[in-house]
């Protein structure tokens, strides 16, 4: 815990993120109000309220630090920043709003072709940890279906105007191809106008375990959005799910683990996780929300943690600590501590191996540049660096011609 | 035209979402937004389930202190406003007509 406290003094806003930090744990009631007023009175020629509220839009909790805040009148908050946070919280709620009515028009839509669905996070999420489509901005559409629908979903969906960006299911590919980039990719990214909405028929990107839909649907949480009864997943696969999600992303957002603190809460899921694939994720969710949110957790997890876990914990704080907003920010210092985080999880098992065969395999870009029978299928793999090289090729002389 | 004897009801074609106690509203047929403040918020929340204007404009007086014919003269407008935007529908339209 101490190590991670350093971690976190070691940032360059580490005045701001603690005080994030004491926003939230107030907001999870694991912490009381008085150490705000006291903390910001101790801090306040350091303090650059400016920062603070970046922070809060990068994390994504603004709505929970607005509430906490707006709570405390007489802290010595500036008015400014509460104006900021709410004009934030303007716009994250209308977009919230806004991807809350397509995901009842989707789901109808899918629905009344006898596709069955399940929300992931978004409004499901936000209902169901929250109480409120509001308190959890969210910026896309994702839905599980089963892998026997995914083919019609997708193009229910293209029918509704959506563009897919890994073309899993082009009419152009063969049924060879389809299966394999359908087994590569666990979901398709749709682009709207105005939205982008992913159909997923596989939640897990780093587990071999493939999503049990029965299941999952089985134990769905269900919630009325508009007319609508919608399924969001159930509280026991749910807590995986977030722990995966947010670790593939190397826990950057503190939202995810806010969601990971507030389903530990609500349902007492702090004893120490079952030996699966899942554990090494659910260790970590569960020693960060302890360390960092002040959630209580069974003692035999701490007990039981092992020093591997405890190091990729390490990373993963000083990830979140230096995490700018940016995850696409190639080269930068954060990048390279996101690789060393992502590389530790993935020498894992055969996490390594998968990763390296993903990375030599041929993609949707590679069928669309070269088309091969199914017959010759295997080709794709000598060929991919002459097919990229094709590729780079032919995307310099676009860009020269035009 | 809305009279006190009117059943009116939320239209469930509605998402919402609480704003410090305001209320966000957006319609899922065309995707307006609305605002609600405290007194629309209340009025929002009376509606959830199906009520006549004069049993509404009663809750309201009890909880603003206000008169009926204020309270009358105040909503009445709102509601009107309302059940145009089609956030609001006649749950009974034959009762309301007798």
């Amino acid at each position: 815990m101490n190590k991670i406290q350093s971690i976190l003094d070691k940032s360059t806003n580490a005045i701001e993120l603690n005080l994030l930090l004491l926003g939230l744990r107030i907001y999870l009631k694991t912490e009381p109000a008085s150490h705000l007023v006291e903390y910001i009175y101790y801090n306040r020629s350091a303090l650059r309220w400016s920062v603070f509220v970046e922070l809060c839009v990068i994390h994504r909790v603004y709505p929970a630090i607005l509430k906490v805040l707006k709570s405390m009148p007489t802290a010595g908050i500036p008015t400014e920043t509460i104006s900021q946070l709410e004009q934030q919280r303007s716009l994250g709620l209308r977009q919230s709003l806004q991807l809350a009515t397509e995901t009842v028009r989707v789901t109808e839509l899918l629905e009344t072709n006898g596709i069955r669905v399940i929300v992931l996070k978004g409004a499901a999420l936000a209902l169901q940890l929250y109480s409120d489509i509001g308190m959890r901005p969210t910026r896309d559409v994702d839905l599980l279906v089963d892998k026997s629908d995914a083919l019609k979903a997708c193009s229910l969906l293209e029918q509704l105007g959506y563009q897919p960006h890994f073309e899993v299911f082009s009419s152009k590919s063969t049924k060879k191809q389809q299966s394999f980039l359908c087994k590569m990719y666990h979901h398709e990214e749709f682009y709207g106008i105005n939205y982008s909405v992913e159909i997923h028929w596989d939640i897990q990107r780093w587990i071999d375990e493939t999503t049990d839909f029965e299941k999952m649907f089985f134990e769905a949480d269900k919630f009325i959005l508009s007319d609508r009864i919608i399924r969001g997943v159930g509280a026991t696969a749910l807590f995986d799910y977030l722990a995966t999600h947010g670790a593939s992303h190397g826990w950057c957002r503190l939202r995810w683990l806010l969601d990971i603190a507030l389903l530990v809460q609500q349902h007492q899921k702090n004893n120490p996780p079952k030996d699966t694939d899942f554990s090494d994720f659910a260790y970590q969710a569960l020693i960060l929300v302890h360390c960092l949110l002040g959630i209580s957790v069974n003692c035999k997890v701490l007990q039981q943690i092992t020093a591997k876990q405890a190091d990729i914990a390490n990373k993963a704080t000083g990830y979140l600590a230096s995490y700018s907003g940016d995850l696409s920010a190639t080269f930068s210092r954060e990048y390279f501590i996101y690789i060393d985080y992502v590389l530790r999880i993935y020498f894992k098992r055969n996490y390594l191996l998968n990763f390296i065969f993903i990375f030599f395999s041929p993609n949707s870009l590679d069928f669309k540049t070269v088309s091969l029978p199914d017959k010759m299928f295997w080709l794709y793999y000598p060929l991919k660096p002459f097919i990229w090289i094709v590729r780079a090729v032919k995307s310099w002389r676009k860009s020269v011609s035009g | 035209m809305l009279n006190s004897s009117s059943i009116i009801v939320r239209t469930n074609k509605i998402i919402t979402a609480d704003m410090d106690g305001d209320t966000a509203l957006m319609s899922v047929n065309n995707g307006a937004y609305y605002g609600l403040g405290k007194v629309g918020t209340a009025i929002w929340n009376e509606l959830a389930a199906p009520l006549t204007v004069a049993a509404l404009i009663e809750k309201l007086c009890q909880r603003f202190a206000v008169s009926a014919t204020q309270c009358e003269q105040d909503i009445q407008p709102f509601l009107g406003d309302m059940l145009a935007e089609k956030l609001i529908e006649l749950a009974n339209e034959k009762s309301s007509n007798n």
